[in-house]
């Protein structure tokens, strides 16, 4: 099955004139984001310690700002302490840029491909848009850009959070993850756009409506599947969400990472306006095969490697 | 003060929620792509045996309630309290009707049972898995009838109602199993 799924996406790529390109899983640099651990390297001398990748991204960014043409990279990536029934430390990931390319058509092409899986499997699931906004108020009935910092941390703890103090981004998180995926339908393919801007990762915020960021995540019922964006491309403002993330790590009790220069470098240099998505494959491969485990899908996970 | 890192979080481990000892059933880890990770355990309030999802973030600590079984030895009941005895340290311990609960109708002297303590005092008594009992008031035995077939209710030394084969008479020792409260057997004196 997985063999197979491996062969179907690269012939879907191959079609469309994307390039495989493969990239380093080791890097001087590690991930800033404070909610996604790097795992060093350990026999590496001190001098020059190295991470694995959390996703291939920066390195493929800095392969569009040397030449923008279309590319997708098929490889296992790495996170630190993410293990539980959707979660294995290392798993493998989809991830492709499309330069010139805004959100829409991207999201369109993402569904064409999950259309093309699901298909193989004799399964043709309906597909669902929604607006992020509009999604998380009519399920949680409270407006996750507007309400106040203590009613959304009212409705989070009335839903069963339990934290010491309210934080607004964790509260969105908790309510996105605990309530508005379980309400998506079963079986449905769900596309959410237009995240907050504060949720914007490494998106663009839309230049139409600044609360807003061109962010996109596709579901299969409640699994989480692919992320995507309409790319960041501005070196100071990448530079300046580094240091932001590196302090909240700091604020965390997390140590700060090497912040990926070449990858600033290369965007100071130009990265072309582009649109890019990183698909869960072993997500994929679960709702393919209807598990309700990534043991299922993966020979093995964590404890057994 | 101990306490447990949400990543030390498994299923058996008791923890301080609200004020109340709570045992956790069953723990998740929930996280999106970007954003915060989560456990999500179904916990147990061990007062009052609800059952509730919680949700935790992930990378902080709990509160360990100071909760664990020890078997101890039951001596008399003044109909207040029921009292309790450590058979190798001999400490006496006083349980109350809400921790005795259910068990009141197993509870025989010098029977074994398994107490949790909370903070030093019983919170649930659990019976004997198997207790032998006396029957103290049921219909006559009917001679011969030892195939089965029939029952009939009978009354225990500790008031327990159970039913028993119609053959068992007044005054025979049986075998009760207590978690479901059916009758095993008769056990010769």
């Amino acid at each position: 099955m997985r063999a197979s799924l491996y062969r179907s996406i690269r012939e879907f790529f191959e079609h469309r004139g994307v390039l495989e390109v493969e990239t380093p899983m080791m890097s001087s640099a590690g991930n800033t984001d404070p909610h996604i651990d790097s795992l060093g390297v350990a026999n590496q001398q001190a001098e020059d310690p190295r991470w694995l990748r959390t996703s291939p991204e920066f390195p493929m960014k800095r392969l569009l700002a040397h030449e923008p043409e279309p590319i997708y990279e098929l490889g296992r990536v790495f996170r630190a302490g993410e293990s539980g029934r959707q979660h294995n430390p290392e798993f493998t990931m989809l991830e492709w840029y499309r330069p010139g390319w805004v959100m829409q058509p991207l999201i369109d092409e993402v569904l064409c491909l999950l259309r093309c899986c699901f298909t193989q499997v004799d399964q043709c699931p309906d597909i669902q848009q929604h607006d992020y906004v509009r999604l998380f108020n009519g399920v949680v009935g409270v407006c996750p850009i507007q309400s106040s910092d203590q009613d959304l941390a009212s409705v989070a703890s009335q839903h069963g959070l339990m934290i010491s103090e309210s934080d607004r981004a964790t509260c969105i998180d908790y309510l996105m993850a605990m309530q508005v995926q379980p309400a998506l339908t079963d079986g449905a393919l769900h596309v959410i756009s237009r995240y907050p801007a504060d949720q914007a990762a490494l998106a663009r915020i839309d230049p139409d409506d600044h609360s807003r960021s061109l962010r996109f995540e596709v579901f299969f019922g409640s699994i989480e599947l692919a992320n995507g964006y309409d790319e960041l491309c501005d070196a100071d403002q990448l530079a300046t969400r580094f240091k932001q993330e590196n302090q909240v790590r700091v604020a965390m009790n997390k140590s700060p990472m090497p912040v990926d220069h070449r990858l600033l470098a290369a965007l100071e240099h130009g990265l072309p306006a582009c649109s890019g998505v990183a698909m869960g494959i072993d997500r994929l491969l679960m709702c393919l095969q209807g598990a309700e485990m990534i043991a299922q899908v993966i020979n093995f996970t964590e404890e057994f490697a | 003060m101990a306490s447990y890192n949400t990543n030390e979080f498994k299923s058996g481990l008791r923890i301080m929620l609200d004020g109340d000892p709570y045992l956790i059933v069953e723990n998740e880890f929930v996280k999106p792509g970007k954003g915060q990770a989560f456990n999500r355990a179904r916990v147990r309030n061990l007062k009052n045996g609800r059952v509730t999802d919680k949700t935790f973030k992930s990378g902080e600590s709990v509160e360990a309630a100071d909760v664990f079984e020890i078997e101890l030895q039951y001596l008399y009941s003044d109909n207040e309290f029921w009292y309790f005895m450590d058979p190798t340290s001999f400490d006496q311990h006083q349980a109350d009707e809400s921790a005795v609960g259910e068990t009141i109708k197993w509870l025989k002297e010098q029977d074994v049972c398994v107490v949790t303590l909370y903070n030093g005092s019983p919170l649930i008594v659990e019976p004997p898995k198997f207790v032998e009992l006396k029957i103290t008031e049921t219909d006559p035995g009917v001679k011969g009838d030892t195939s089965g077939g029939g029952s009939k209710p009978a009354i225990l030394e500790t008031g327990a109602v159970v039913k028993v084969p119609l053959f068992v008479p007044e005054g025979d020792l049986v075998r009760i199993d207590t978690r479901t409260g059916e009758y095993v057997g008769r056990v010769k004196e």
